[in-house]
């Protein structure tokens, strides 16, 4: 790079320690992904966003929300009216009703803090659907480092070039600029500014929900309440029947029992690829949660592209015009 | 007579090939074998619950977590008096074929996410959807193909190599193979009577993706086979 400040060549010249600054911010933007392991994260957080997106509706996590209600609407009135239509008033003949249904028992007794924690998580997760989609309405994490290897490659390279043929240097420190301007106006054009810190508060809000603990947690739920529903699908309901209530009668009754059995499948078919996608992507959150924090994605690409710009326009050395190198060096080289 | 180096490296590359698809070649036959093959069909005896005792052609989903003792997903739809077992009824084609696939069909799942593959099986209800299973050719999870079911028996003792054996419930598909699409797990294993054609066959396959990820399904086909 001694050769940038050559004396020989015309024209403005670089700054070389600007220069230097320039290609080195260049190449730390190229390597910023490899550093923070975006090329296997980024990838992963792609897939995430894809595998959440069916979820994150305010359509599909209202009707989650609504399962749960139609749930603990139909425990209530199975351990409570139905109890009392099939075994009478009164804590003896409730606890008939116990011993006869012992798996529904047991689901009532399970129940409530399983709807406090699947509520609570619910609540959670459609408090956070807006920001979800505003890091989905953000170009793709699969990009994310092609965003940074690109521009600073280029940069890069670019330097090099101005290092070794300063001639370049005039044109070359507005291919800098224009670089620059292009980094700082991109986190604008793509609202990240809004968006990324959107996304840091979604990270942080699924830190409890998408640890592997957590899912397993769910997946234990899922088995309390399907064995739950089967026994007020499968006992407590026929047993309803026998007691000569017609399916008509039943569900004028017991409209939160004939509900949750008229809904169920719906809620299998709903539920159970939420809590599929939820246990996939554990390790894509952790992925994504290895990265920098959102917030400071965008300063990523404005501090570089400000400095871009601040450092191309260092005034470097001007190299003399021939004339009036003439003119100084005549006198000096002749004799008197 | 003198080769010039190129001739050789390709040379010794061809060898290199060759050799290297040949062993895979016979090593696939092999390992199937470990004995002699049995070609046919591991018709099923319908399961049935007695004597505290699951008999039969059964299945348990183990739940992830459990330590000393097993804790089993429970089935409330099973005909089973311990919901723990969902017995299984066998399909179409009677049981577990080996040489070909028997792959579900297509659409896999009615409306409601009931399974409708029945050629080993007929479908089950697990909490109110059918659940059922095929051998299929490609693993709908990994997108791995496997190579067909295979048997063999080594005196009285049954391997059985079928990867693509997949359980099918609410839409979804859970490779339940033995071994995994990947290769890991172990292979099936049980007894065989040569003279009365009767057979035991159990493993483990772990679940992975889905609702049920790191659960286990453990599988017990009885039942007598029937060369083709």
């Amino acid at each position: 790079m001694g050769s940038f400040n050559s004396p020989t060549a015309p024209g403005a010249r670089a700054n070389r320690w600007a220069l230097i600054a320039i290609a080195l911010i260049g190449l730390g933007l190229a390597l910023a992904p490899v550093a923070f392991k975006m090329f296997d994260r980024g990838p992963k957080g792609a897939a995430m966003m894809a595998d959440f997106k069916p979820f994150m509706t305010d359509a599909r996590l209202a009707g989650f929300q609504q399962h749960i209600k139609d749930i603990n609407a139909a425990v209530h009135q199975g351990h409570g009216r139905v109890a009392v239509a099939l075994e009478g008033h009164g804590a003896a003949a409730h606890k008939r009703f116990d011993a006869k249904y012992p798996s529904f028992a047991q689901f009532a007794k399970d129940w409530p803090p399983i709807n406090s924690d699947m509520s609570g998580l619910l609540t959670k997760i459609q408090a956070n659907a807006g920001n979800y989609r505003a890091v989905a309405a953000l170009p793709s994490f699969k990009l994310f480092p092609g965003f940074f290897v690109i521009p600073g490659a280029i940069v890069f390279l670019f330097a090099l070039g101005a290092a070794f043929a300063p001639r370049s240097w005039p044109k070359l420190r507005w291919a800098f600029v224009v670089l620059g301007v292009g980094l700082v106006l991109a986190p604008i054009a793509f609202q990240m500014f809004s968006r990324a810190p959107k996304g840091g508060r979604m990270m942080t809000a699924f830190k409890t929900i998408e640890t592997r603990q957590k899912v397993q947690t769910i997946q234990s739920y899922f088995s309390t309440i399907a064995v739950g529903q089967g026994s007020l699908r499968l006992e407590i309901v026929p047993a309803l029947q026998r007691k000569g209530l017609s399916a008509k009668q039943i569900d004028a009754r017991f409209p939160a029992v004939a509900t949750l059995d008229r809904r169920w499948i719906e809620i299998l078919n709903d539920m159970t690829p939420m809590i599929g996608a939820m246990s996939d992507n554990v390790e894509n959150y952790q992925a994504i949660r290895s990265l920098p924090p959102f917030p400071l994605f965008p300063w990523f690409f404005v501090i570089p592209g400000v400095l871009f710009v601040a450092l191309a326009f260092v005034p470097g050395r001007r190299s003399p015009r021939p004339a009036a190198h003439a003119a100084v060096a005549g006198p000096l080289t002749t004799p008197s | 007579m003198t080769r010039s180096p190129r001739r050789i490296a390709t040379g010794l590359t061809a060898l290199a090939v060759a050799v290297t698809g040949t062993a895979v070649f016979v090593e696939a036959p092999s390992q199937a074998a470990g004995g002699h093959a049995l070609n046919g069909t591991f018709k099923l005896t319908p399961g049935s619950y007695s004597g505290g005792k699951a008999h039969g052609t059964w299945f348990r989903m183990i739940i992830s977590g459990s330590a000393k003792k097993k804790a089993y997903l429970p089935n409330p739809d099973s005909k089973s008096k311990d919901k723990t077992y969902t017995l299984g009824r066998p399909g179409t084609d009677g049981g577990l074929a080996t040489g070909r696939f028997q792959p579900s069909p297509s659409p896999a799942f009615g409306a409601k996410g009931n399974a409708l593959a029945s050629k080993i099986i007929k479908p089950q209800p697990f909490t109110a959807i059918n659940f059922s299973v095929a051998t299929l050719k490609v693993d709908p999870q990994s997108k791995k193909t496997v190579a067909v079911t295979s048997a063999s028996v080594n005196g009285r003792k049954l391997t059985v190599r079928m990867p693509g054996y997949t359980a099918q419930w609410n839409g979804q598909s859970f490779n339940q193979g033995a071994p995994k699409p990947d290769g890991s797990g172990s292979v099936a294993t049980g007894t065989y009577n040569a003279k009365t054609k009767h057979f035991v066959l159990t493993w483990t396959s772990k679940i992975s993706g889905g609702p049920f990820n790191g659960y286990s399904g453990y599988w017990h086909l009885e039942g007598t086979f029937k060369a083709r």
